[in-house]
């Protein structure tokens, strides 16, 4: 099941990515303006915690709702997301999370957040 | 560091405790999260569901029918429904619906607690640093003997989740470590043919490094003494994988040469952690540093402690904690009450971190016992010339007197004379021993190239004669007073006839000083046994313990680098306030935190396509 929401949100971040590139046109020198596709890259934890079920990441960008990325499958959690912006100057940041908390419980813990970047749409 | 402090080992049977952790009370986690928390944590065909405050029971009901599940119970916990689900539904799958559910406040899993791991090692309950409930440490010989409950490394949690760290190889650079041991036999690292005795020796250049002083067996069973198996202490890590590195003799002293030649043993053959309970230098040390550099560069971490000499290391250097390396983790010992313990030296520019150092209670190499000597009867004395050793006391500036031997007998107001040859000389049974430290103490005033010299014969007879070693030869020591003390090695002269004795040697140079006064002696002796604990208090202790946990998280993390485990020690730790200012971190090591700590995501980077 888990696989099965996954996908899904695949799909619906690719029909939002198609929905942003063809989203206006542009001059010859450069993206057109209006929304576009970005992709975030970050390198993979080392915590198995976060590579393991129960854990991922979080992608903070100021003003739009916050992407999970969770753990899937495989050695490690997908460490990319895409998502459509505006135009506009973002702030974004991601945070990785596991299901073990530092009670010893399930509860969660998370990251501090990664070194902010500045994402700047055209 | 090698403390001063020792004890008798006393037997004493603590029965384990089972305790119930507590359960958690944090606020329920994020949904992404708990819809991927592993099956084994919650309850598998129940989610509990927590409806709006204006749903009646009608539509509770409903909406749990609408999904094909069914009310197994309506909790006390005002509106909490804890529900069971179709069967072939997942958690996972209910979690996703109740959450697009109107109609639905919260929804989470069932989840499973389970008793907290605690050992039924037989000793376990003095251990106060794992489990601190104010218990007095038996035969503890640091004031306090018992502390305040729950200052300890809130360690139980953790092995709830992990105890076996027998994936990292652990290296220890100490005195050996007796690797027949009760709780150690198992937990040693398996070196091959080449190494079948678990590592190397760099005192006597050998593959055996059994331990002869007990220092490193203690340091070892506070990393991996093994746990669980109903038999004396436990280790931070119940399973581990020590690789004995033997830099330190009988009197618990070694070299740059043979410390810097265990750490890169221990590089190359695989170790990802070291411990160096060792200390002392106030000099740079470029050989050992170097070798720290060679760990680093092969990602292994090296813990090490603070020192002893209740000093600031950022004043008064100690190597190697002093080092800047980033894989190297300095420790400072806290005592019961989470204070820092009156001995351990602090740095808030050098020392990381504390952790537990009084009174701790592991492993030893064996039966300890000691030897005193009154000197007074038993010696023999001999001298080419007239006057020579004698036994009497010499007065005390603060007043009284100490008994001692003397040459020549009107020490201290006297001179020795020219052209002598003076000895004397005891025997000693020490049949049965493993290992055997003279100890004494004596104030030295020979000149002019006039020798004092220490020496044994293991037949008997005159030390100094042919047969006999020499253990020590001072000479031209013209300050006055000049108290020395000194730890000799003088295993061989295990025997029933171990004759010991002092030889002032004089020529004919003039003038002459005021000679000799043995004012103390002492043989400690020690028996191989597996079966011997006793506690001690050092950093020597406390950097073990920190040790273990980079064991514990590089287990737990395969993927782990250095960095990652230093950051992991550095940052879940909890802040005390003994040692707020007194080392970079402001904390004490806490294991659960550690091992819950997640390093921060690097190398984020946007492409806008």
């Amino acid at each position: 099941m888990r696989n099965r929401l996954a996908a899904v949100v695949v799909i619906a971040l690719v029909q939002l990515a198609g929905c942003g590139g063809g989203g206006g046109g542009g001059g010859a020198s450069g993206p057109p303006p209006g929304p576009h596709t970005v992709t975030l890259n970050w390198a993979p934890n080392h915590q198995t915690g976060v590579n393991s079920a129960g854990g991922g990441y979080q992608v903070s960008i100021t003003g739009q709702p916050t992407i999970n990325v969770p753990y899937v499958s495989g050695p490690t959690a997908p460490t990319s997301t895409l998502t459509t912006l505006s135009t506009g100057t973002y702030t974004a940041t991601v945070r990785a999370y596991a299901a073990l908390d530092a009670q010893g419980g399930s509860a969660g813990s998370f990251s501090a957040p990664s070194q902010s970047i500045v994402v700047n749409v055209p | 560091m090698k403390t001063l402090l020792h004890s008798n080992f006393i037997v004493a049977l603590v029965g384990a405790a089972l305790t119930l952790y507590p359960l958690v009370s944090a606020a329920p986690f994020a949904r992404p999260d708990w819809a991927g928390a592993a099956p084994s944590q919650y309850v598998p065909g129940e989610v509990l569901v927590k409806f709006k405050p204006s749903v009646i029971a009608q539509e509770r009901t409903a909406s749990i029918a609408a999904l094909g599940h069914t009310v197994l119970a309506q909790l006390e916990q005002p509106g909490w429904t804890q529900v069971k689900l179709a069967a072939d539904q997942s958690v996972t799958e209910a979690l996703v619906a109740y959450q697009n559910d109107p109609n639905v406040d919260t929804v989470q899993p069932n989840y499973i607690y389970h008793a907290a791991a605690v050992p039924n090692d037989t000793q376990y309950g003095q251990l106060w640093a794992f489990k601190n409930t104010g218990q007095a440490v038996t035969s503890g010989t640091y004031a306090p003997t018992s502390g305040t409950p729950g200052d300890d490394m809130n360690i139980e949690p953790a092995w709830s989740h992990i105890t076996d760290c027998s994936g990292v190889v652990v290296a220890v650079v100490d005195s050996g470590v007796n690797y027949n041991q009760e709780d150690l036999a198992a937990n040693m690292w398996n070196g091959g043919p080449s190494f079948p005795n678990h590592g190397h020796d760099y005192v006597d250049n050998d593959n055996d490094p059994m331990d002869l002083n007990g220092h490193g067996t203690h340091v070892a069973g506070i990393i991996g003494a093994a746990g669980s198996n109903a038999k004396g202490t436990t280790g931070v890590c119940w399973h581990a994988s020590i690789m004995a590195l033997r830099v330190l003799d009988v009197t618990a002293s070694g070299t740059t040469a043979n410390v810097s030649q265990a750490v890169n043993f221990a590089v190359s053959h695989g170790a990802k952690v070291i411990n160096m309970s060792i200390g002392g230098l106030g000099t740079f040390d470029q050989i050992f540093s170097d070798s720290i550099t060679n760990a680093q560069t092969n990602d292994v971490v090296v813990v090490v402690a603070a020192g002893n000499e209740a000093t600031n290391n950022d004043v008064s250097a100690s190597y190697p904690c002093n080092f800047t390396q980033p894989n190297l983790v300095c420790v400072a010992a806290l005592d019961q009450n989470y204070a820092l313990a009156s001995f351990s030296n602090w740095g808030a520019i050098s020392v990381d971190v504390g952790a537990p150092g009084t009174n701790i209670l592991s492993s030893w190499a064996g039966a300890s016992a000691s030897i005193p000597d009154p000197l007074t009867t038993g010696w023999t004395f001999t001298t080419t010339t007239t006057g020579g050793w004698t036994s009497g006391s010499i007065p005390l500036s603060g007043g009284g007197s100490v008994q001692a031997l003397l040459d020549p007998a009107s020490f201290a107001s006297g001179q020795y004379g020219s052209n002598t040859d003076d000895r004397v000389r005891k025997v000693f049974n020490l049949a049965g021993v493993s290992a055997a430290m003279l100890q004494g103490s004596a104030v030295i005033n020979v000149v002019n190239g006039d020798h004092f010299r220490t020496g044994y014969s293991s037949a008997g007879g005159d030390p100094f004669a042919a047969g006999g070693t020499i253990v020590d030869d001072t000479t031209g020591v013209a300050t006055y007073p000049k108290f020395v003390a000194g730890a000799f090695d003088i295993s061989g002269c295990i025997s029933m006839t171990c004759s010991i004795g002092f030889q002032l040697q004089s020529g004919a140079t003039t003038p002459k000083d005021r000679g000799l006064a043995i004012a103390r002696f002492s043989i400690q002796t020690l028996t191989l046994n597996a079966t011997t604990y006793q506690p001690e208090s050092g950093t020597s202790m406390a950097s073990p313990e920190v040790a273990g946990l980079a064991a514990m998280l590089r287990a737990y993390n395969p993927q782990y680098t250095y960095a990652d485990t230093v950051n992991a020690i550095k940052n879940g730790g909890r802040s005390v306030a003994a040692l707020a200012g007194k080392t970079t971190t402001g904390k004490a090591i806490n294991v659960m935190s550690s091992l819950a700590y997640i390093n921060p995501p690097v190398g984020l980077s946007a492409t806008v396509q």
